[in-house]
């Protein structure tokens, strides 16, 4: 991407690392995340900003990617899917999908784990039923999030930790 | 996507935003882009300028004062959400944040914004109209208090030039509670109706306030002072809902309607989720007198 | 933690259960869609296209978009003769008035989206921007919307040299059907029908075209699409290429459901700027562009007649179908035929005729879109059942018990003719059992019993229980094995994966076979560099054919071990066991060899490939029948006319279970599809023929709010026409929910006398007791 002249300077920390970047005023979040820096992981489902692919935590919140110009984000923190674990061990989130069979093609599935990531850390002890409003932002077309639900309510505080597909 | 060809300013005052306000044409106020970066992205918007203002700390504060909120430019739907001192002084604004979109369009979207925006299906602003909010405009000659009534909303008492600093809403003593309801559009979530209620009573049950906001159903969010008017000096106490709703029978002018809702079928939804607002206001006030 | 009790495992297949480890990579966002590809010097497309139904194309102005900053290229179809050329069509229905689409638009655009030039730019910030600066000249012409107005004889035309806008005609049917409705002592005819609908698959489409030669292919093709074959013989017919010289492969793929099936225009103009500049080219379709452009599904008008005794024995069936096209064919053709074939359903029916009217019309082009059209046979005869049942005064449940075909019927001749050659031919079931546990599951008499009393209460409450049937597992498909040099095994399949595990299925089929430990296997998919035939992942058929596929290849692969390890440890293949990755001679402890040694000594001696198998399955008859029942119970305010699902019951019998977890999943999918279909879902267009429910605001995805818990029971009868006794779970869930979910709110307003039969139900235009405040 060839900066034009009205490009500005961004810095902001993504997964833990300090970026500096210049960018065109109009690219959004997701657009810089993916291709200037290379993290896959959110991906754009959309362009009414209503499918949730693109959610990443920003400065700890859950923040469609696809809604934020990349200018907004200066000093400030992003945390990608990416970002949530590292080595072979999982996030508990993302522990917690893979159990349950919460996800199928998989396209959703980053948005969702953030989302649910900002759900827990808000609300640790969520009911199913603020568990699927708080994935009101998140579209899945192959689950009918049937297993999704299942596996967040297995994480919520008051849940026995039991899992398994019975 | 949003194509390329717009210029960005980050004032750090509210000063400078308006200098760069007044300076550019076709310059606009971004501040939480909840509503205006998706207007870009489909090309229905086509800013010149953007003017950031999440750059001005000073807009960034919630006061509650017994039953005087202050809500700065900045603060956020999930702030207004999870505020317990807010909840605890009107929790009409808790209850009308969970149905606004998903968490993190509320973790940016301001309520400012919202009032300054006045999409027709926007929570918010049934909220700010029903709840009367004061606004602090600030221009290129300084500020000025606007209060929002049953003639002036928000959207049409701001210049091109001007940023809303505040709003600030006084909640009126006595037997008063406010309710929102909303019936999502199953694809936007938006307002397909939505309707803010606010009641005064007397100790005898009687209506001596009534504010009735609607949104989604209408051009653009609105009071709806004929059915105020019908519902002010009733005894709701005794809360005789068929007398109530016969007075909504009456035809409401100006309803919208589109491809996915037409306007009698929102005409009806509005009927009925003012009967019941209105019904769970009365109820919050007898339960908790 | 589950609805499961024992019973329902029966006939899981068991071997380690598959640990779904493609998920290890999606969940922690290392997925490769095609959209995350990077490929060094990278240019971006962007489509022009017509926002009207109908237009005719005066001309195309490029210079503004030329001069915008980033823009490389602009085309338009006279550009390269690829770009004129029509996309070649997979099969001909004779007969028919058979018009094709060209890559882009010549002299007329006849559905809102159909693309007229491409913009090239350094980016796709840049292609968009000067895409935005091109100008089509257009001028609009009457268009062609509602599919029933097309018919009539003073209607605007979609092709201005046709006749009308009747693409053609087709007959199904067999037996006596005027003496059944002659004999009939009750008929009941309604009208149907189904709005046009979308995949959305959540990944929209996008493809990225490699020219380099690289990987000695002429052209590389990256699409997430459902059948990487048959694109590679679209884009070598079209630009005179061999299929050798063209590589397409399926990435991680971010759902299918039947429109990402097709070989599309970008796809076919990409190949050929591709080749023509020498650049790799990459285009990714925006949600609006995907809704606009993507094939529609349903979108069809059924005008329906039964025929029955007095005691509800249906005696004949008559339909005419009008299946709304689109502007081109050939793909919308397979959908009312399957409609036809499953408006038998799983019933006893002595005679029956159906007269499809395929239409042109000025919208997207149709094709099959999860359930392929057989959710709408189901739908339809469901109904009208349920219409029998009502007019005849009996209980729904016991009109369907009447007419349902036995266990001891099978396999049974419909007399149905099929597609394949000779007539449908049912495998197995245990329908009566389904519909039993169903009713038992969800409390259908309970339900019933407290209706009364919950309407005086102002609870309106409804259950509706249907059965399905769903023809799954056609045409042929391959499964290949290798040893590779550190004692691993590659297993490929040509049809990729669209989200339903084939990495975790197939592997644990063939390890089953092969004996080998489920965590020694690779699986890949998709390429046709590795698999060189497929036909792609739809109608329910991978499971069934690439399973039975894999299956076979597991046991040749043990063969080819045995023998390739006789030979090192000097003993008999048949002496030989494979006990996790050793191979063992029977009875002598201390004679064997690990399948990494084993691999590296072939690989030494240049053997590996003597451990290497590719087998086919194409059964010879061609269908296996998936099929049960579903129960809703839904709860609705009338006031508002808001309908809740409180439950969600399937029991389904897809046969042997290769994965339950899988399967389980799929059905969940495939219902929350089927209720959005119901209670939704709808592509509206305005009269100009330009789309009105062009994105996500407006076109409403089923949310984790209103879907309910779904709970799946699983009865078994494996089918005999194939070797692992599978048969598809792929589309059951949506073609079971549509009637089910009908009946359900019928139930609920039966006092108001509300009819579903219309998609999606919409309340608002029913007549409901009004609230206090809507009386006149
Ligand atoms: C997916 C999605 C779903 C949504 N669903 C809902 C919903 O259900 N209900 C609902 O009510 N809203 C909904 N919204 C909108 C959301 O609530 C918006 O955030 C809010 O309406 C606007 O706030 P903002 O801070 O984002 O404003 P921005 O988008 O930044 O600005 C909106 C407009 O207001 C102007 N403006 C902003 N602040 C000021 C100021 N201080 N002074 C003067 N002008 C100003 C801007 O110039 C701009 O024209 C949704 C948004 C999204 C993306
Ligand atoms: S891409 Fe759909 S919400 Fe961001
Ligand atoms: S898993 Fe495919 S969209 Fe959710």
């Amino acid at each position: 991407m060839t900066p034009a002249d009205s490009a500005i300077e961004v810095r902001l920390r993504v997964n833990g690392l300090d970026r500096e970047i210049d960018v065109d005023p109009c690219r959004l979040l997701v657009e810089v995340l993916r291709d200037d820096l290379g993290l896959t992981g959110a991906h754009v489902g959309c362009d009414s900003s209503q499918c949730g692919a693109c959610v990443v935590l920003l400065n700890g919140l859950a923040a469609k990617a696809c809604t934020v110009l990349a200018a907004q984000c200066n000093e400030s923190e992003v945390t990608t899917i990416e970002g949530l674990s590292s080595g072979s061990e999982l996030h508990r989130v993302q522990a917690a999908f893979q159990e349950h069979h919460a996800l199928q093609c998989g396209f959703c599935t980053p948005g969702m784990i953030m989302t649910t990531v900002d759900l827990l850390t808000t609300n640790p002890s969520p009911t199913e039923a603020e568990i699927t409003e708080a994935l009101h932002g998140n579209l899945c077309r192959c689950t009918g999030y049937v297993n999704i639900v299942r596996a967040v309510l297995s994480l919520a505080a008051h849940s026995s930790s039991e899992g398994g597909e019975g | 996507m949003i194509p390329t060809g717009c210029s960005y300013h980050r004032p750090q005052s509210i000063d400078q935003a308006v200098d760069a306000l007044t300076s550019g044409s076709g310059a606009v106020i971004l501040a939480g882009g909840q509503s205006l970066i998706p207007l870009m992205k489909l090309g229905q918007s086509r800013p010149a300028a953007l003017v950031d203002v999440a750059g001005i700390a000073s807009l960034r504060y919630l006061n509650v004062e017994g039953r005087r909120i202050a809500i700065g430019a900045l603060t956020t739907a999930r702030d207004l959400e999870r505020s317990t001192d807010l909840a605890a002084a009107v929790p009409v604004f808790a209850q009308a944040a969970k149905q606004i979109a998903d968490p993190a369009v509320r973790a940016r979207g301001t309520f400012v914004g919202a009032l300054a925006f006045g999409d027709p299906g926007g929570d918010w602003p049934a909220i700010g109209l029903a709840l009367e909010a004061t606004l602090e405009v600030c221009g290129p000659s300084g500020s000025r208090q606007v209060q929002i009534g049953a003639n002036l909303t928000p959207w049409e008492a701001i210049k091109r030039n001007e940023i809303i600093a505040s709003a600030t809403i006084e909640v009126p003593d006595g037997r008063t509670a406010a309710v929102y309801a909303k019936v999502r559009h199953p694809a936007s979530g938006y307002a397909l109706v939505g309707v803010a209620v606010l009641l005064t009573l007397d100790a005898a049950g009687v209506c001596t306030r009534c504010r009735i906001a609607a949104t989604g159903a209408l051009r653009r969010p609105a009071r709806l002072p004929t059915i105020e008017a019908s519902i002010l000096g009733s005894n709701l106490d005794g809360l005789d809902l068929e007398e109530v709703a016969a007075s909504l029978r009456a035809p409401l002018a100006g309803i919208t309607g589109d491809a996915y809702a037409g306007s009698a079928q929102r005409a009806q939804l509005l009927r009925v989720l003012i009967h019941r607002t209105l019904h769970q206001t009365v109820a919050k006030l007898t339960s908790h007198p | 933690m589950t609805e499961f009790d024992q019973g329902a495992r029966v006939n899981e297949i068991r071997h380690e259960s598959g640990s779904r480890t493609e998920h290890f990579r999606l969940i922690r966002g290392d997925g490769r869609f095609t959209a995350d590809l990077r490929i060094a010097g990278l240019l971006h497309a962007a489509f022009v296209r017509s926002p009207i139904g109908h237009a005719r194309l005066v001309g195309v102005s490029t210079q503004e978009a030329h001069q915008c900053p980033g823009v490389e290229a602009v085309f338009t179809s006279g550009e390269l003769p690829a770009l004129s050329a029509q996309l070649p069509s997979p099969f001909e229905i004779p007969g028919f008035d058979t018009r094709l689409q060209s890559v882009l638009a010549r002299e007329e655009a006849r559905h809102a989206g159909e693309a007229a030039a491409v913009v090239i730019g350094t980016g796709a910030q840049e292609a968009r921007t000067g895409a935005t600066r091109l100008e089509l000249e257009l001028i609009p012409l009457p268009a062609v919307i509602d599919v029933e107005k097309a018919l009539l004889p003073d209607s605007p035309r979609t092709y201005s040299d046709a006749a009308g806008n009747l693409a053609g005609r087709l007959t199904r049917g067999f037996g006596d059907v005027d003496s059944a409705f002659k004999q009939a002592q009750r008929v009941v005819s309604r009208r149907f029908s189904a709005a046009r609908a979308a995949g959305a698959a959540m990944e929209p489409r996008c493809v990225v075209v490699d020219p380099s030669g690289s990987d000695g292919y002429a052209l590389t093709v990256y699409e997430g699409t459902q059948a990487p074959h048959a694109v590679r013989r679209s884009i070598a017919k079209v630009l005179g290429l061999a299929d050798k010289d063209v590589r397409v492969v399926a990435p991680d793929v971010g759902g299918g459901f039947g429109p990402k099936g097709r070989t599309y225009p970008e796809t076919v103009a990409l190949a050929a700027i591709a080749l023509a500049i020498g650049r790799p080219l990459r285009w990714e379709a925006s949600r609006s562009e995907d809704l606009l452009t993507t094939f529609h599904g349903r979108g069809l008008v059924v005008q329906a007649d039964i025929a029955s005794d007095e005691q509800g024995h249906v005696l004949g069936l008559r339909a005419r179908l009008i299946q709304d096209c689109g502007a081109y064919l050939p793909t919308a053709a397979v959908v009312p035929l399957n409609t036809a074939q499953h408006l038998l359903g799983p019933y006893r029916i002595p005679a029956c005729r159906f007269d499809l009217e395929l239409v042109y019309t000025n919208k997207t082009p149709i094709s099959p879109l999860r359930g392929g059209g057989r959710e709408l046979g189901v739908f339809v005869l469901e109904r009208m059942l349920d219409h029998l049942a009502d007019a005849l005064d009996l209980d729904p449940l016991e009109i369907r018990a009447r007419n349902l075909l036995q266990p001891e019927d099978f396999p049974y001749d419909t007399g149905y003719p099929s597609r394949a050659g000779g007539t449908v031919v049912y495998d197995s079931g245990q329908y009566p059992a389904c519909l039993e546990t169903a009713k038992a599951l969800v409390g259908y008499d309970d339900l019933c019993a407290a209706q009364e009393v919950d309407r005086q209460a102002g609870i309106y409450r409804g259950v509706g229980i249907s059965m399905f049937l769903e023809s799954t597992g056609l045409e042929r498909e391959r499964a290949r094995a290798e040893l590779t040099p550190g004692g691993r095994v590659q297993l490929m399949v040509g049809s990729p994966s669209t989200g339903q595990g084939h990495a975790t299925s197939f592997s644990q089929v063939f390890a089953r076979e092969a004996r080998l430990p489920i965590s020694l296997i690779d699986y890949r998919s998709g390429d046709t560099h590795l698999v060189d035939t497929g036909i792609g992942t739809f109608a329910s058929r991978m499971a069934v054919i690439a399973g039975n596929a894999a299956a076979a290849a597991g046991k040749a692969f043990r063969e080819r071990l045995r023998e390739a390890a006789s030979e090192e440890l000097e003993a008999a293949a048949f002496d030989i066991d494979l006990a996790g990755s050793v191979l063992q001679v029977a009875g002598a402890p201390g004679r064997g060899i690990s399948l990494e040694t084993l691999a590296g000594r072939l690989e030494s001696r240049g053997h590996l490939a003597k451990v290497a198998v590719d087998e086919e399955f194409a059964p010879e008859r061609p269908t296996s029948f998936a099929g049960g029942a579903h129960a809703a119970v839904v709860r609705i305010d009338p006031e508002l006319r808001s309908i809740e699902i409180e439950r969600y019951v399937v029991v389904h019998d897809c046969g042997t279970i290769l994965n339950q977890a899988i399967v389980d999943g799929q059905i969940h999918g495939g219902v929350a599809h089927g209720l959005g279909n119901a209670l939704g879902e709808a592509l509206l267009y305005a009269e100009d023929g330009s789309l009105i429910s062009d994105s996500f605001l407006l076109y409403p995805i089923p949310r984790a709010a209103w879907v309910p818990k779904i709970e799946v029971k699983h009865l078994a009868s494996p089918s005999p026409f194939n070797p692992l006794g599978v048969k598809g779970a792929g589309e059951g869930g949506t073609i079971g929910a549509l009637a089910t979910i009908a009946r359900a709110v019928e139930h609920a307003l039966a006092p108001f006398d509300v009819t579903c039969d219309d998609l999606p139900i919409r309340l608002h235009d029913s007549r409901l007791v009004p609230h206090a405040a809507n009386r006149q």
